[in-house]
């Protein structure tokens, strides 16, 4: 019978000690934000029948669970990745955003110098110094297109970097999970059915962490493994094996990387596929932000250079001389596609700056004819034979460059993605602005003329591109538009998502997080209850004293 | 909702960035004035304050060219008013050497000063501007305009003036090309002229000339040949008589609507030549009355001759007088322009300078009491942070 006590008694002391120290791993991970809150859950022992009744035979700990929600947990990973998605578009945009509208870096207060340089040309047109105020301010209008350009090539190059690191950052965090994946089915089978709930936790930390840098679905397997799919659907991890993304460059641009998912030596692109996390917001960012913005720039300089030039050479100057080139009007960038037999390339001018557009057109060559389009679109812009010139949206395409083409031959043009940074004043002699026309008396001299420096001065105010929509400023300042809107959406998204993902942050803690107090009492009750049980091991030592004093005599 | 710890002190963190952020954009919109930080503040807004600042930018640009224009209207109105004080003196001395009480040292003292006033008058009509462009060069700006030759005054310059804009629409010219100013004035009274015959030995001198039917005269020459001293016939250029009648001195001879009245008596055989007008310029006006007082005088047709030459001088010089006011009021009419402009750029510039105000300029008093009260919001976090921290049920557990 007092044995009956005694191991009542001891099964407590045994239980209630388990429960302290689960109750003091958890005061230990209370600053640890991985960590999920884990519980004795106690049991009764199976009772002896005693004649008189069932006896108890004390307490049992059945299992330590873990305080873990999964629908939580997605949520919590889905919100993790929308947040670092919107984090870092936002801080593209908003880099652009101040890069565009900064009073000192700015193109508006250049541009307005310069045309302010040129009126001050045709209010003084004999004067030398005017005029080489007027160069100066040219070169300066110049270099801030450069500068423009060159600050946005540098994010351009930011952004690459980041993407290499994100996909390292993947790579590492998937063999992590992979390694986990190992250990938990083995400890699954160590403990008899028990889930190792503290490497469960660091699973879900890495999974966490991996959502930070791109959007993952999760499928969880019967044998506690966990599969992670990226994209649409392609396995990164399954079961203790990890995939190896790669950013390498895959289209025609090299310097453009794309994101490949490597498996058995071959790369499948998935860059398209790619959302969420800090990749999906740093790929997004190169193609809603940076792509439009420098094309932008870079028609705005185009059409600044071929209008201003045009109107240049209908002039004289100082000498009498006709006009000659002002500006040196930026090329278009032209890709010829991997694998192409064709040597050489097309020529692309600019021949309407009403006409032009931003953006890829795609040249390609079907065996026959060459044929003009919108990348990624179908629809024929314009063709010609092999030597022929193909004309569409304000350019002109000379074919004649191109030679051994074959079927399938393409080139990837992009007029004005690098034209802001190519712009240069060509004309170095003041003497050369031609501030006058032609005279009507072939010889007269024209000095005093300036009346085509008043032309170029209307110039700025003249609305030259969309079709005769917009002016030159004008087009600047629909960039700075779109760019401060998609800023503006940015900021409001990230907060919202950043108010979601504190809201899912504060849903895991109520589910999983560790409270203070609650583990404080819980380390009040379990210290009373083993010390009751303590008393009651001793009362059944007293009990069998008494037993023994009584036989002794 | 159970809170777990971590969740009480990240909470609290976090609202004490989110005031500190806010209470830092406060504070940046305070030092700097502006509304707007960035275009994402207010794309809309940044936009229109980009446009704004362009449109200033050109009004105050549209101020330097009306100020230049101003400066070089007003140097030529000074000039051209110079040049009308010299056609006043050059007809004071006309009318001076015309006198019968002159004698011949008398006139070459008048003529040389004529000679000087000729001098002079090249000089205004080859004016610099203080950049070193000739004022009625025109596009020719930079050589001389007027050269003096053997045969008269040549123009070298240009025939069209600079423009500049003084707003989006409106250009002035910035001067007048010389030719139109110094030379292109009509002769005599417009119509006709009549010399006297380079033979003539009578007293006869030409004083008025007159239009009384505009359609009667074809317009080619005619010659009034005095056959007796009382009688006349006019000829055309093949030598047939159109007119004839006759005269006594101070009477006019009037045929095919044209009367020119004669003063002094023609001998016989004196001849009169009558031809269309031309045109001329100010320079050889003032060399023909210089050449005329000059003239020696040895009979009445001498005499006659030079008093004819002056009295066709003065109707030019009073030809010359119409042509430059024309020409000074033109330029008065551009300095008009030019300062009604800058009356409506004024407003223009004041309107535009309010609105941009308006777009981008802060609201001190809103955004101090903005700033106070997150300052209470911050330290309300704070506080109640530190309070909240300092809570533990471990704290009793003795």
């Amino acid at each position: 019978m007092s044995s009956g006590i005694l191991g009542v008694g001891s099964s407590a002391l045994l239980a209630y000690q388990r429960a302290l120290s689960v109750t003091g791993q958890n005061i230990a991970n209370a600053g640890n934000e991985d960590y999920s809150r884990q519980r004795v859950e106690l049991e009764v022992r199976n009772p002896q029948f005693a004649g008189v009744g069932w006896i108890g035979q004390g307490v049992d700990v059945s299992n330590i669970s873990r305080n873990a929600d999964q629908f939580v947990q997605r949520q919590l990973m889905d919100n993790t990745a929308g947040a670092a998605r919107q984090e870092v578009f936002y801080q593209y945009a908003q880099r652009a955003d101040n890069l565009l509208a900064d009073a000192d870096a700015g193109l508006s207060p250049a541009l307005q110098s310069f045309f302010a340089a040129v009126e001050d040309v045709a209010n003084d047109p004999t004067s030398t110094a005017s005029r080489q105020v007027l160069l100066s301010e040219a070169q300066g209008l110049s270099d801030r297109f450069a500068s423009l350009q060159g600050r946005m090539e540098e994010q351009r190059q930011v952004l690459e970097g980041q993407v290499g690191a994100a996909v390292n950052d993947i790579n590492g965090l998937a063999e992590g999970i992979a390694g986990l994946n190992r250990q938990i089915v083995e400890g699954i089978g160590q403990g008899g059915g028990k889930p190792p709930n503290d490497l469960l936790d660091q699973r879900d930390a890495l999974l966490q962490r991996l959502a930070g840098l791109v959007s993952v679905q999760t499928l969880e397997q019967d044998d506690g493994s966990l599969n992670v799919l990226v994209g649409s659907g392609q396995s990164l991890v399954v079961g203790s094996e990890a995939a190896t993304l790669s950013a390498q460059a895959m289209g025609d641009d090299p310097a453009r990387s794309d994101i490949a998912m490597v498996s058995s030596g071959t790369a499948v692109r998935i860059t398209d596929l790619v959302t969420g996390g800090e990749l999906g917001g740093l790929l997004d960012a190169r193609r809603e932000l940076l792509d439009p913005a420098q094309d932008a720039l870079g028609r705005t300089a185009v059409a600044l250079a071929m209008s201003f030039n045009e109107l240049h050479a209908q002039g004289v100057d100082l000498d009498g001389a006709a006009g000659g080139e002002f500006f040196s009007v930026p090329e278009a960038q032209v890709l010829p596609a991997r694998g192409n037999t064709a040597a050489g390339g097309p020529a692309v001018s600019f021949v309407d700056a009403a006409a032009l557009d931003t953006g890829e057109y795609r040249l390609s060559f079907d065996g026959l004819e060459w044929s003009l389009g919108r990348s990624g679109s179908s629809v024929v812009l314009a063709s010609a034979p092999p030597g022929g010139t193909l004309a569409a949206e304000g350019l002109e395409i000379d074919l004649a460059g191109i030679s051994g083409a074959a079927d399938g031959d393409n080139f990837l043009l992009r007029p004005m993605r690098v034209a802001a940074g190519e712009i240069g004043v060509a004309l170095d002699d003041p003497r050369g602005f031609a501030a006058a026309l032609p005279p009507e008396t072939a010889g007269a001299s024209v000095v005093g003329d300036n009346r085509n420096a008043l032309e170029l001065a209307a110039l700025g105010q003249q609305r030259l591109l969309d079709g005769g929509n917009t002016s030159i400023s004008g087009s600047y300042n629909d960039l700075v538009a779109e760019v401060g809107v998609k800023t503006r959406q940015a900021e409001l998204a990230a907060d919202s998502q950043a108010r979601l993902l504190e809201q899912s942050r504060a849903q895991r803690e109520s589910v999983s997080g560790v409270n203070l107090d609650e583990e404080a009492a819980n380390l009040l009750r379990y210290q009373q209850a083993y010390q009751a049980s303590a008393q009651v091991i001793a009362v059944a030592g007293t009990m069998f004293d008494t037993l023994l004093g009584a036989v002794r005599r | 909702m159970r809170i777990s710890t971590s969740q009480i002190y990240n909470a609290g963190i976090e609202s004490i960035q989110r005031q500190q952020a806010e209470l830092n954009k406060t504070q940046l919109q305070l030092a700097s004035g502006k509304r707007m930080l960035a275009p994402s503040d207010d794309p809309a807004g940044a936009v229109q304050a980009l446009q704004f600042r362009e449109s200033i930018a050109r009004l105050d640009q549209f101020e330097r060219n009306g100020a230049l224009a101003e400066g070089r209207l007003n140097h030529e109105e000074s000039v051209l008013a110079q040049a009308m004080d010299s056609l006043q003196r050059v007809r004071e001395l006309a009318v001076q050497g015309n006198n019968a009480t002159q004698t011949p040292e008398t006139r070459a003292a008048i003529a040389q000063e004529v000679r000087q006033q000729l001098d002079q008058l090249y000089q205004l009509a080859n004016t610099r501007d203080a950049n070193g462009e000739y004022l009625f060069g025109g596009f020719a700006s930079l050589d001389a305009p007027f050269a003096a030759t053997a045969t008269g005054a040549v123009y070298n310059g240009g025939d069209q003036a600079r423009e500049v804009a003084i707003s989006d629409i409106r250009r002035v010219a910035l001067g007048d090309p010389g030719d139109a100013v110094f030379m292109g004035m009509a002769e005599g009274n417009g119509r006709f002229v009549v010399t006297e015959g380079a033979a003539n030995t009578g007293s006869g001198v030409v004083q008025t000339l007159a239009t009384t039917d505009g359609a009667a005269w074809d317009g080619t020459p005619r010659s009034i040949e005095f056959t007796a001293a009382d009688a006349w016939e006019a000829r055309d250029p093949d030598g047939n008589v159109v007119a004839a009648g006759s005269y006594a001195p101070g009477e006019t001879i009037a045929f095919e609507g044209l009367s020119v009245g004669l003063q002094g008596t023609p001998a016989a055989g004196d001849t009169f030549e009558l031809r269309p007008a031309g045109t001329r310029d100010m320079f050889s006006v003032y060399q023909d009355l210089a050449d005329a007082l000059e003239q020696p005088l040895t009979g009445a047709g001498d005499q006659a001759r030079q008093s004819g030459a002056i009295g066709r001088v003065l109707a030019d010089l009073d030809q010359a007088v119409g042509h430059i006011s024309a020409v000074r009021s033109t330029v008065g009419a551009r300095l008009n322009a030019i300062d009604s402009q800058a009356t409506q750029r004024e407003s223009e510039q004041l309107e535009l300078n309010r609105t941009l105000s308006e777009i981008e300029d802060l609201d001190y008093a809103e955004a101090i009491s903005r700033f106070n009260l997150r300052m209470v919001g911050l330290q309300a976090a704070q506080q109640s942070y530190s309070m909240l921290s300092r809570m533990s049920l471990f704290d009793f557990i003795r």
